[in-house]
């Protein structure tokens, strides 16, 4: 089963801007909808659905979030190759090369729009180097 | 997302005639024998087609294209990001297995599916786009025509799809054209070509469904720890790293092997412009890499037009570059980029077109290529993937030209596939590797040159232990291949260990011709058998792994022998065993013949078929 709005949506369209792949429609102060075919399983529209109204895929709801207190990776520069890979993975192009001016050696990945993070992790997953772990930083 | 435990053991069974699929389930046997990957790719078309093996048309419906992924993928396994393209070639005539990078693989694999097998040929061009439930066949519509790159944008993929695609060379039936996944290549054999006479522009896994996981966690945790430690200080890895597969242009200039003029000369001191230490500094490279990779050998830069390209690899470089005399490697870049394009072999391309400049130059066939002038090598490569003018025959690869025209001697393929950038004169046992691989003139069958001269475990020029060597790192290979995962990664896995790292390299060069099978015993590869182990929960240790791997070598070269391959195909050109003047001063030559017969004692080949007996192969468990 994959992540679904249920009837508690008051349409208020928060989850829409949230959403980074587009996968989330409906009018306004109508029932959204998810498209599964497009949604990667963040979970960001239910961490800012003020009506609690988005259920994961094993059909829990999804608690609210402030955004501040999201968990986005954290990148140790000293563990990093620059291999490029989890911005390419980055769903929600919030991380990027640190300056391409850089020597190779010397260069780095790092979240360079962190409001643009959905905490999805997949740079975690991609990050072959344990360079990066997700936290809640103040 | 679900979680997969292990590995899902299916395989999306697509028949492209009448648009219908199945799930076709890999046995458990079949998986401890075979690992899956290349091996159980092989072993899928052997148990389909043995009975019509040399009828099958490459370019015809009966010939199937498996793309087969391996256990490790997407489970965070080192360099793991990787799937095999496995088919009849169209170049060869014999089994081809090509590796990529791409996403495609991830993406096939977290859709639940361990590889798709397709079947038959559509009546017009298609695209196939496939989900963990689904298959939808559409019109391909305006992306036939489209380059590589264009269509995989024209696809409109999300973040969790991954696609597998050909460029004008595969529509057309160059039989050297590749299959492109985001900017990675299946490369070698014509795998484009059979995709194109499928009528199938691409093929679109939608991912992210499954998640694949080790059954036992600590195990693969343990096995992980060993193989980052190695694969992050082992010095050769560190020079991929920071120069990319071009780290090997130099020791190309100190130890003979480069390929100079169609690998006449194999020295030219212009080389020096076309090294990776100057290329990195010259287009301030950075990482550009296969998914999961911890090697980074792949790199682009910044090139004088304002344009980031993908720098050509070793192979590239040297054919496209000293191979045709240009030294020039912003034009290299170009024409890389061009070729990617179009999608064709860029090896296949070059050592095609370097036969064409010799050719021409001793007068037995006319053309328009020549050594001094490479204003014309764009629009020849756009030529030869649209299969126009002189385009059109160069589209055939050296061997067929060769055949045509005379000049034998000098067309560098072995079975019809062109060898890679590294003269075999300078390491004779990676000629020895040459001319036995199953594929064709591949570097990688067994890369025996990493021994010989980049690591300089063994002498290069001496006949000795070299046999048991290829067959050894055969076996190896055919094993990584099949798990899959990058075979740089052997390099530090099995040198890094206690004894083959601390022991003086006196002692190696001696004990490793000398008594080659103890030499082998003393490296370790337990890390790929643990790997497997704690992913699939099934059993398995070095010399099981081993032992696979031989069981997969001797399979494909049992459907080789089955589609026709003879002992006069395990040989080199001419050009390596009897052209002693080059210009680099050591005079040596490759002794093949004698080398091949010791292959056979090694492998217990029947030299009257070039191929196993079939007690070795029952013996291997393999249904005959």
């Amino acid at each position: 089963m994959s992540f679904r709005i249920i009837e508690k949506c008051v349409g208020c369209t928060v989850c829409t801007k949230a959403c980074p792949v587009g996968a989330i429609t409906g009018e306004k102060k109508q029932l959204h909808v998810i498209d599964a075919s497009l949604c990667i399983e963040c979970g960001a529209c239910g961490r800012v659905c003020p009506s609690l109204a988005v259920l994961d895929d094993k059909g829990v709801e999804i608690a609210k979030v402030k955004k501040s207190e999201w968990p986005r990776p954290v990148i140790v520069s000293e563990n990093c190759y620059a291999c490029e890979n989890c911005v390419l993975a980055c769903p929600a192009d919030a991380l990027a090369m640190a300056d391409e001016t850089l020597p190779l050696h010397k260069n780095r990945a790092i979240l360079a729009f962190p409001d643009k993070c959905v905490s999805c992790a997949w740079c975690v997953t991609q990050c072959m180097f344990d360079a990066i772990s997700m936290e809640v930083r103040p | 997302m679900k979680e997969i435990q292990g590995t899902s053991n299916k395989y999306l069974d697509i028949n492209l005639t009448d648009k219908t699929w199945s799930v076709y389930t890999v046995s458990m046997d079949d998986l401890k024998n075979y690992i899956g990957g290349k091996g159980i790719g092989l072993k899928i078309y052997y148990d389909r087609l043995k009975d019509r093996m040399k009828e099958v048309n490459p370019m015809g419906p009966e010939n199937l294209l498996v793309f087969a992924n391996g256990v490790f993928l997407t489970t965070g396994a080192p360099c793991s990001g990787r799937f095999e393209v496995i088919t009849k070639s169209p170049l060869t005539g014999f089994m081809v297995g090509s590796s990529c990078g791409g996403p495609f693989g991830e993406a096939c694999k977290t859709a639940g599916w361990d590889g798709v097998i397709i079947s038959g040929k559509a009546d017009k061009p298609t695209v196939i786009r496939f989900d963990d439930e689904n298959v939808i066949f559409e019109d391909a519509g305006n992306l036939w025509g489209m380059n590589t790159h264009t269509t995989q944008k024209e696809l409109h993929m999300g973040p969790r799809e991954g696609a597998a695609v050909i460029g004008p060379a595969g529509e057309n039936g160059v039989l050297y054209a590749n299959v492109c996944s985001g900017h990675r290549f299946a490369g070698r054999g014509g795998v484009g070509a059979v995709m194109g006479a499928k009528n199938l522009k691409a093929v679109v896994a939608k991912g992210k469904q499954y998640r694949c996981v080790p059954i036992n966690r600590e195990k693969f945790d343990k096995a992980m720890k060993k193989a980052k430690k190695h694969l992050l200080r082992n010095e050769m890895i560190k020079g991929f790293r920071d120069y990319g597969t071009n780290a090997n242009v130099r020791k190309g200039i100190d130890y003979g092997y480069s390929p100079v003029h169609n690998f006449r000369d194999r020295y030219n001191p212009k080389t020096e412009a076309t090294t990776g230490e100057v290329m990195a500094q010259k287009y301030q490279t950075r990482h550009s890499t296969c998914r999961y990779c911890t090697v980074l050998c792949g790199h682009k830069g910044h090139y004088p037009d304002g344009v980031i390209r993908q720098i050509p690899e070793y192979e590239t470089n040297g054919v496209f570059g000293s191979n045709i005399e240009n030294y020039d490697t912003d034009k290299i870049g170009v024409w890389n980029d061009i070729m990617n394009d179009m999608g064709m072999d860029t090896i296949s391309a070059g050592v095609t077109i370097s036969w064409a400049m010799e050719a021409g130059e001793r007068g037995i066939r006319k053309t328009e290529l020549s050594f001094e002038n490479h204003d014309n090598i764009s629009q020849v490569l756009e030529d030869i993937a649209y299969k126009r003018g002189e385009g059109a025959e160069l589209a055939l690869g050296s061997k067929r030209l060769s055949e045509k025209y005379g000049g034998r001697d000098y067309a560098i393929h072995v079975k019809g596939l062109e060898m890679a950038a590294y003269d075999p004169r300078a390491s004779w046992g990676h000629g020895l590797g040459y001319a036995v691989t199953n594929k064709g003139g591949c570097h990688l069958g067994s890369y025996v040159i990493s021994l010989e001269v980049l690591l300089g475990f063994m002498p290069a020029k001496i006949t000795l232990g070299k046999a048991s060597w290829v067959v050894f790192m055969e076996d190896i290979f055919s094993g990584l291949n099949s798990l899959q995962t990058c075979l740089f990664t052997s390099m530090a896995l099995m040198t890094e260990p206690v004894i083959p790292k601390y022991m003086p390299l006196l002692v190696l060069n001696v004990s490793t011709v000398m008594n080659p099978k103890l030499a082998q015993m003393l490296m370790n590869w337990s890390v790929y058998s643990d790997l497997f182990s704690a992913i699939t929960g099934v059993k398995m240790n070095q010399w099981q792994f081993l032992r696979a791997g031989q069981r997969i070598t001797k399979l494909e070269r049992y459907m080789d022998v089955l589609m026709g391959m003879k002992p006069s195909d395990d040989t080199l050109p001419n050009r390596f065993v009897k052209e002693t003047e080059t210009k680099f001063p050591d005079k040596s030559v490759v002794p093949i013949e004698k080398m091949v017969k010791s292959y056979y004692r090694a492998r217990k080949y029947d030299p009257a078929t070039a191929g196993p007996r079939i007690k070795d192969l029952q013996k291997l468990g393999i249904p005959v």
